[in-house]
């Protein structure tokens, strides 16, 4: 019976095989190894620790700018120093400013922006990305009314086979409807209540879905307070014109 | 040594036939000096001699078409025809205008023998669409006045031998040496071996008999070789118009397979494929696929073209499919384990970015940098996605004391101010003053009504845009 190869091995083998003892308590063995993701409250709360090494995460928020990319921030900085892999945005909303990238200890270099022209070529280049294993983390946008369930399950098989993080930003109304995502997040802007704490960056969550556990809502993060911008305070609209120099 | 000699006697017409177009069939002449070089076979049956006047030609047969001789055009071709030929033996030597020397002793074996190998090269001839004669023999000048003479001597005998009864005419001598001769009633190349060589010498000047002794193989005959071109150009040329892409596969994988040995032999790789795609009329379709690193395996070419063509609009009836390769460079394997399987079965970067560049178009695919300008919307260009010359790395001062947002809109968006409550400004930008993109903005952090944190300018003129969102 020696012959038969240990248990691990055959799980290194068949990683989309899901056992009982993948359970939080019941992991065995195994070392969780999620990519930390700068925020201890919410690395306690994910299954690996961190965002997931390869697996789909759905990311549902209503507007731009709730702090999405602030989220992801410390893991990407991780990955693109540590790794010679490419991080690729899939038809990103807006540009993702380099000068902004490098303040955050992102390396600009290792950014692979693609812009395909319609819904087909970028869930082709979405799933391409995932099975080439070229990149360590991906970052994608895709037309919701076209997206299908199936196409859904299609990207997490493939971010599981290819190891690699895959973040799909979608609209907030998309957590009414299931999804095989290992973890769905969404996101809440977090509306400046105090004024008085000296930092104003930051953002709330709620864990929709995630593996070996119930989903878990009001997860505040605070960004690191930035000194270069002043405490909040509420300006007067400027009526003047601007001198000019 | 053993010498091939390829004469193309229609080179010039057939040169002009097949870039300004026309049908080989019907008459056609090449004119020089409004006389007639050269005729191809509607015209000779129509009784067109050569050295007619062009008027002759045109009053024996109305329809005959005409071409102007061009030498420039004809040495490319047939310094084309020679890097065709370069594959069947290194020592390639051009014999302008219209002949091609080839030594091939040393490709016999090779090949199967001399009867095989003259078979192969009639028939690459016959594709490029060029008539030719051939001949062997042991000095480069025999070769050439046998297959001048249209004599297709293939056996190996000696030079006197071969040259028996060869007018001439066919010989590389000054035509007033030729007319010479003939008034002395000597219009053979065996009538002349029979003469006294130091009399020859005395009437006709030294130049004769080097050419005699170089002829026979009496006195070495060095030639200057070509070098192999550092370009790869292919064709294809189908007899029947091909419908559909799938049929299209065939002529393409012939030509990757080329291109891949062609890259092989030489232990190079290629960084851009051109494939161009043409109809019997109208104007070929062209798809360039480009590398990030030089790769020359058939099978990435052939994926990589599959995808290109997917996406592509082709004539309806395909004639004729070409490859050209450049950005030639030397290639380096990457290594790979004892079993023939790389360390990681993950594709490469410039792989993935070779793979995405043929199917959605190189502009589709893109890298980032920073740039030095105060100017926000100039602090940042694109790049191709591999090539690592970034200006700045990561975590290195960026000489910016203000924070800058993660998403930037390009272009600004007009908005309305009275929707967002302002946080934190203004940052004076004023710059730019020396170009026509003079600019005087104060920057502002604000919150918009749904909790974003944006990032916005005014204008001089009271104007207020979104710029961005620090997300």
């Amino acid at each position: 019976m020696s012959e038969i190869p240990d248990i691990e091995t055959r799980h290194g083998a068949l990683p989309n095989l899901w056992r009982a003892s993948e359970l939080p308590g019941l992991r065995g063995g195994i070392q969780a190894d999620g990519i930390g993701s700068g925020f201890p409250t919410l690395d306690e709360a994910l299954f690996d620790q961190g965002w997931p090494r390869g697996g789909l995460v759905e990311l549902l928020l209503d507007d731009f700018g709730v702090g999405e990319l602030s989220l992801l921030g410390p893991a990407l900085a991780s990955l693109s120093t540590t790794e010679e892999r490419l991080v690729a945005w899939i038809a990103p909303p807006f540009v993702p400013y380099p000068p902004a990238l490098d303040a955050a200890g992102i390396d600009v270099s290792k950014v692979l922006m693609v812009r395909p022209d319609n819904h087909a070529d970028a869930l082709w280049t979405f799933e391409q990305v995932l099975k080439t294993g070229a990149c360590s983390a991906l970052l994608g946008w895709l037309a919701e009314r076209e997206l299908k369930f199936a196409e859904i399950r299609r990207l997490q098989f493939a971010a599981r086979q290819g190891r690699t993080w895959a973040s799909l930003f979608r609209p907030a109304t998309a957590a009414a409807s299931a999804s095989p995502a290992e973890l769905r997040l969404r996101l809440w802007p977090r509306r400046l209540v105090s004024r008085s704490a000296h930092r104003w960056g930051g953002l709330r969550l709620d864990i929709v879905k995630r593996r070996g556990g119930w989903p878990l809502s009001g997860i505040e993060l605070d960004f690191d307070a930035d000194s270069s911008i002043a405490p909040p305070r509420r300006l007067p609209i400027p009526d003047d014109r601007p001198c000019s120099g | 040594m053993l010498w091939l000699a390829l004469h193309f006697p229609m080179l010039g017409l057939e040169e002009r036939l097949g870039t300004l177009g026309g049908d080989a069939n019907e008459p056609a002449v090449l004119v020089e000096d409004n006389r007639v070089v050269q005729a191809n076979e509607g015209a000779r049956q129509a009784e067109i001699a050569l050295g007619s006047t062009l008027a002759t030609a045109n009053s024996i047969l109305p329809t005959v078409k005409h071409f102007n001789c061009d030498p420039t055009a004809e040495h490319e071709r047939l310094s084309r025809l020679g890097q065709i030929a370069h594959r069947y033996t290194p020592r390639v030597s051009p014999a302008p205008p219209d002949s091609l020397l080839l030594e091939v002793r040393g490709s016999l074996r090779l090949f199967g023998g001399m009867k095989a190998l003259a078979d192969k090269l009639a028939a690459d001839c016959r594709r490029c669409g060029h008539e030719r004669s051939l001949a062997i023999a042991a000095t480069p000048l025999a070769a050439l006045m046998l297959a001048r003479a249209g004599m297709g001597i293939v056996v190996e005998q000696p030079v006197r031998t071969a040259l028996n009864g060869v007018s001439l005419v066919h010989s590389d001598l000054p035509p007033r040496d030729i007319e010479r001769l003939a008034n002395m009633g000597i219009t053979r190349i065996d009538e002349l071996f029979g003469l006294p060589g130091r009399e020859l010498g005395k009437r006709f000047g030294p130049a004769l008999i080097d050419y005699l002794a170089r002829l026979t193989g009496d006195k070495a005959d060095p030639r200057a070789f070509i070098e192999p071109s550092e370009r790869f150009h292919s064709s294809v040329h189908l007899l029947e118009p091909v419908r559909g892409k799938d049929a299209l596969l065939f002529p393409i994988r012939r030509l990757a397979t080329e291109l891949a040995r062609w890259l092989a032999r030489r232990s190079f790789g290629t960084r851009r494929l051109i494939w161009s795609i043409k109809p019997l009329a109208g104007t070929a379709t062209v798809l360039t696929i480009e590398f990030a690193q030089p790769r020359r395996d058939d099978l990435s070419f052939l994926n990589l073209s599959k995808l290109k063509l997917a996406s592509a609009d082709l004539p309806e009836e395909v004639m004729s499919v070409s490859l050209r390769a450049d950005f030639i460079a030397p290639f380096t394997a990457s290594p790979a384990d004892l079993w023939g399987v790389s360390a990681h079965d993950t594709a490469t970067n410039a792989e993935l970015v070779d793979l995405l560049a043929a199917k959605l178009g190189g502009k589709a695919v893109q890298g980032l940098r920073s740039v030095d300008d105060h100017r926000p919307e100039h602090a940042w260009s694109t790049k191709h996605p591999v090539n690592r010359n970034s200006i700045r790395s990561a975590g290195e001062d960026s000489g910016i004391e203000y924070s800058r947002p993660m998403w930037l809109l390009d272009p600004p968006e007009p908005v309305d101010v009275k929707l967002y409550e302002l946080m934190s400004g203004p940052e004076r930008i004023e710059t730019g003053w020396w170009s026509a993109r003079h600019l005087v903005r104060d920057y502002y952090v604000a919150l918009s009504e749904q909790g974003a944190r944006c990032w916005l300018y005014r204008e001089q003129n009271e104007n207020w845009f979104l710029h961005g969102y620090f997300s």
